[in-house]
C-alpha cells in the first residue's frame, strides 16, 4: 500500500472518512451553492496549515481582503497565530513576502485582485495580456520567495468572468496542467446553480479535478441543514455519504446521521 | 471460408520493423511548434530549425548537433510582465519560414514572437532586421513574390491587422480584420487568405485590398490550404475550432463541410492515397480522431487516438516500400503510422480470431467479415510528451514535443542503440 501525504480538511468527522485528508497536491473543486460556506472551508484548511508552519495563497477575486477579514475574525479564528499578508498591489508583492522570509509563524497570503484590478489602470489587458497571467505570475513569484504549498482561487465563476474563455474546454485544461504543474494542493472555488443540476460551470472541471467535495443547504420544513458530501477523491477510499456540517468555536464538525446537532 | 482467406491475406500484407527513436535533443524550453527541415547554409546537407517557447530559434544539424542558435530578448516593464505567460514571454509560437529572400541564392529564415515582432535571420543564425506589431504573432510568417520581382512577407498579428512588408522589413500595408489573428496566411492566386479568432477566412488581395471573407462559428487557427479535389478543381479547405472543415471555391462560397466533434487547429494535408487520380483529405481534430475524407467531404475512415489531434499529419512512404504511410502525433503522447488506405474492419474469422490479433489491425475482437472502412494502424511510438509538430527529414521523422525534446524517429528493421544529444 502506498502511503500517500495528505492535507487534513480539519473538519473533525469527515477527516477520518477520507483516509486522513486530501493527498497533496491533489487539485479539489470546493462545490455549492451560495451561503454554503465554501470560502470559509477553504480558508479553514489554509489558515490551519499555517498554524501548523505551511504557506498558501488566497486568491479573492471578488470579495474585498476588509470584507473577508471581518468576516473570518466575527467566525471566531485568532489570525495573531499566523502571518496574515494582504497584497493588493502587484508591484508590492515580492518586498512585501520578503519582510516574512525568516518569519517562524506559517503564512497565509491574501491576494485582493479586486483591488488589485482597480488600481492597474495603464496595461491594456488584450491580446496576451491577461489575468489569468497574473494570477499565474503571482502563484510563480510567491513561489519563489516563501515556500507556498496551498492555493485556494475564490472563485472559478469570477475566474471565467475576469478570463472571457473562448475555448473552455481546451484553456481549463491548460490551467489544470499550470496547477499540477506547481505542485501545490489547490482548492477551486465553484460556484453551483441554485438547482444543483452541475458541480461547475464547463464540467470539465469534474474530471479535470482530483476531488469533488459538495456543500449544500438542505431544507426540511422551515429547517435547514448545512450538509458536507465527498463526491470523488483520487487516490482516497472516501465515504461518499452525506454528512451534516455544523461550525462552532472556529471549528467545522462533519456529523453522520443519528448524532445531535451542537448547534 | 471467405473470412478466412481475407484474414491470410491480412497476415501477408503485414508490415515488418517497427518505430525506433535515433536521437533526441532538449530545448531547454517548452515548444508549441513543429520545426521545419532545409538546407539553410547551402552545404547540401538539411538542417531543423525550430523555436522555443523561451525564445530561441536553433538549428540542428542532422545527427543533432546544434549549428547555432538566436536568442530573442526584449526588454519589458515589469507591471506589464505580470500580465504575460512569463514561460512564453519571447516564445515563437509557430514554425519558421526559411526562403532565399533577397534572391541572392542563400536562404533566410522568418519567424515571430510572442511579444509581437517578426525577426529575419540570415543562414547563419544572424540578425538581419526586426519589425514590431502591437500583438503577438502566433501564426505563421511567409513569404511570397505575387508574381513580381520582389518577395513580401505576410502575417497576421493579435494586433488585428493583417501585415505586408518589403523584403526590407519596412510596411508596405496593414489591414484590420477587426479581429485578433492566430492563424497563418497562405497565398493563393496572388491573394492572401488567412483566418482570425472571429471565425472569419478573410480572402485579400495582394495590395491589401478585401476581396471576401467566409463566415464560420469559432476561431480559425489552422493554415487554409489550396488544391485540386475531384475533377481537377481547386478548392480551399480549411479546419475551424467550431469542429467543421469547410471546403470553398475560389470566391468564398461552401462547396461542403465535415462535422467532428472537437476543434480542429491543424492544417489538413490533401494527397492521393488510393492513387485513383482523386485526392483525399486528411486532418486530424479534437475529438481525438484522425480523418480522412474524399473530395466530396465524405468520410472515408477516421482512426481514434487517446487524446487531442493538433498537429498536421504527414504523408510519407516511411518504410520505403513504395506505399505511402499517414504519419500523425496526438496530444497521448504518441506517433501513430497508419496505412493510407485504412482497412476494413473485420471483427471476427471463426477459428483464426487470435493469428488476426497483430499490429496493424485496429479491432480488439473479431467478429464479422470485412465491411466498414477503418483506420489501420501500423505503428505506434511513443515519445513521452505531447506532440506539437512533425515534418520529414530524408527518411526519417522529426518530432517536437511540448516538453521541448526534437527526436528524430525511424522506420527499424533491427533494434538500433539511440543516443541522446
Amino acid at each position: 500500500m502506498v502511503n500517500i501525504k495528505r492535507v487534513p480538511t480539519y473538519v473533525q468527522g469527515l477527516d477520518e472518512n477520507i483516509e486522513g485528508g486530501i493527498p497533496e497536491k491533489h487539485i479539489v473543486l470546493i462545490c455549492g451553492s451560495a451561503g454554503t460556506m465554501k470560502s470559509s472551508f477553504t480558508f479553514n484548511v489554509l489558515y490551519n496549515e499555517a498554524l501548523i508552519g505551511k504557506t498558501g495563497i488566497y486568491i479573492s477575486l471578488e470579495q474585498s481582503y476588509g470584507s473577508f477579514i471581518e468576516h473570518i475574525e466575527n467566525m471566531g479564528y485568532d489570525l495573531t497565530r499566523i502571518n496574515l499578508i494582504h497584497i493588493n498591489e502587484l508591484q508590492n508583492l515580492i518586498p512585501k513576502l520578503q519582510e516574512f522570509k525568516n518569519s517562524n509563524k506559517g503564512n497565509l497570503i491574501i491576494i485582493d485582485l479586486g483591488c488589485i484590478r482597480k488600481e492597474v489602470t495603464d496595461v491594456k489587458v488584450v491580446g496576451n495580456r491577461s489575468w489569468m497571467n497574473v494570477i499565474k505570475n503571482i502563484v510563480l513569484k510567491s513561489k519563489q520567495v516563501l515556500p507556498c504549498e496551498l492555493l485556494a482561487i475564490d472563485s472559478l465563476s469570477a475566474l471565467y468572468v475576469l478570463s472571457k474563455f473562448e475555448n473552455p474546454r481546451i484553456e481549463l485544461f491548460f490551467i489544470f496542467e499550470f496547477l499540477r504543474d506547481s505542485g501545490m494542493s489547490s482548492y477551486l472555488i465553484s460556484e453551483m446553480p441554485l438547482d444543483g443540476s452541475k458541480y461547475s460551470q464547463y464540467e470539465v472541471e469534474d474530471y479535470l479535478s482530483d476531488g469533488i467535495i459538495f456543500l449544500n443547504l438542505s431544507q426540511l420544513r422551515r429547517t435547514v441543514v448545512r450538509e458536507i458530501r465527498v463526491v470523488k477523491m483520487r487516490a482516497t477510499n472516501a465515504n461518499n455519504d452525506v454528512f451534516s456540517l455544523e461550525f462552532k468555536n472556529a471549528q467545522f464538525h462533519a456529523l453522520y446521521g443519528g448524532k445531535t446537532p451542537l448547534l | 471460408m471467405r473470412n478466412i482467406i481475407y484474414a491470410f491475406k491480412k497476415i501477408l500484407n503485414a508490415k515488418s520493423g517497427k518505430i525506433g527513436e535515433k536521437w533526441k535533443y532538449d530545448v531547454g524550453s517548452s515548444m508549441s511548434s513543429g520545426p521545419v527541415v532545409a538546407d539553410i547554409d547551402g552545404d547540401g546537407a538539411f538542417e531543423i530549425v525550430t523555436g522555443t517557447n523561451d525564445g530561441k530559434l536553433i538549428a540542428l544539424d542532422q545527427s543533432g548537433k546544434l549549428k547555432w542558435s538566436y536568442s530573442v530578448t526584449e526588454k519589458i516593464d515589469d507591471l506589464e510582465l505580470m500580465f504575460l505567460d512569463n514561460a512564453t514571454i519571447n516564445g515563437i509560437g509557430n514554425t519558421p519560414h526559411t526562403s532565399d529572400i533577397f534572391g541572392n541564392g542563400k536562404t533566410n529564415i522568418l519567424f515571430g514572437t510572442e511579444l509581437g515582432y517578426v525577426y529575419l535571420l540570415d543562414f547563419g543564425g544572424k540578425l538581419i532586421w526586426k519589425f514590431k506589431t502591437e500583438g503577438a504573432i502566433r501564426g505563421g510568417v511567409i513569404c511570397n513574390n505575387f508574381g513580381e520581382t520582389e518577395k513580401k512577407i505576410i502575417f497576421g498579428s493579435i494586433d488585428k491587422h493583417v501585415y505586408c512588408l518589403t523584403k526590407d522589413g519596412k510596411l508596405l500595408w496593414k489591414f484590420n480584420v477587426d479581429s485578433e489573428i492566430e492563424g497563418s496566411p497562405t497565398i493563393v492566386n496572388n491573394q492572401i487568405l488567412i483566418g482570425t479568432n472571429s471565425g472569419e477566412l478573410v480572402c485579400l488581395s495582394k495590395d491589401g485590398e478585401f476581396v471576401w471573407r467566409f463566415k464560420t462559428g469559432a476561431k480559425i487557427t489552422a493554415q487554409p490550404i489550396c488544391d485540386l479535389l475531384g475533377n481537377d478543381k481547386m478548392r480551399i479547405i480549411v479546419g475551424s475550432t467550431d469542429n467543421y472543415l469547410y471546403c470553398l471555391d475560389f470566391l468564398g462560397n461552401l462547396v461542403w463541410k465535415f462535422k467532428t466533434g472537437g476543434a480542429i487547429y491543424g492544417k489538413v494535408v490533401v494527397d492521393d492515397l488510393n492513387k485513383n487520380g482523386i485526392s483525399e483529405i486528411v486532418f486530424g481534430s479534437c475529438d481525438n480522431f484522425l480523418y480522412c475524407l474524399n473530395h466530396e467531404g465524405k468520410k472515408l475512415w477516421s482512426f481514434e487516438t487517446d487524446f487531442w489531434v493538433v498537429s498536421t499529419p504527414i504523408i510519407f512512404d516511411i518504410d520505403n516500400d513504395g506505399k505511402k504511410e499517414i504519419i500523425v502525433g496526438s496530444y497521448d503522447h504518441n506517433i501513430y503510422v497508419l496505412d493510407s488506405q485504412g482497412s476494413y474492419l473485420m471483427d471476427y474469422a471463426p477459428g483464426i480470431s487470435g493469428t488476426i490479433s497483430q499490429a496493424g489491425s485496429y479491432s480488439e475482437v473479431m467478429t464479422q467479415s470485412p465491411g466498414k472502412l477503418i483506420g489501420k494502424k501500423l505503428w505506434q511510438f511513443n515519445v513521452e510528451g505531447i506532440i506539437v509538430g512533425c515534418t520529414v527529414l530524408g527518411p526519417d521523422i522529426v518530432i517536437n514535443t511540448k516538453k521541448g525534446h526534437i527526436k528524430i524517429l525511424s522506420h527499424q528493421k533491427n533494434n538500433t542503440q539511440k543516443k541522446e544529444v
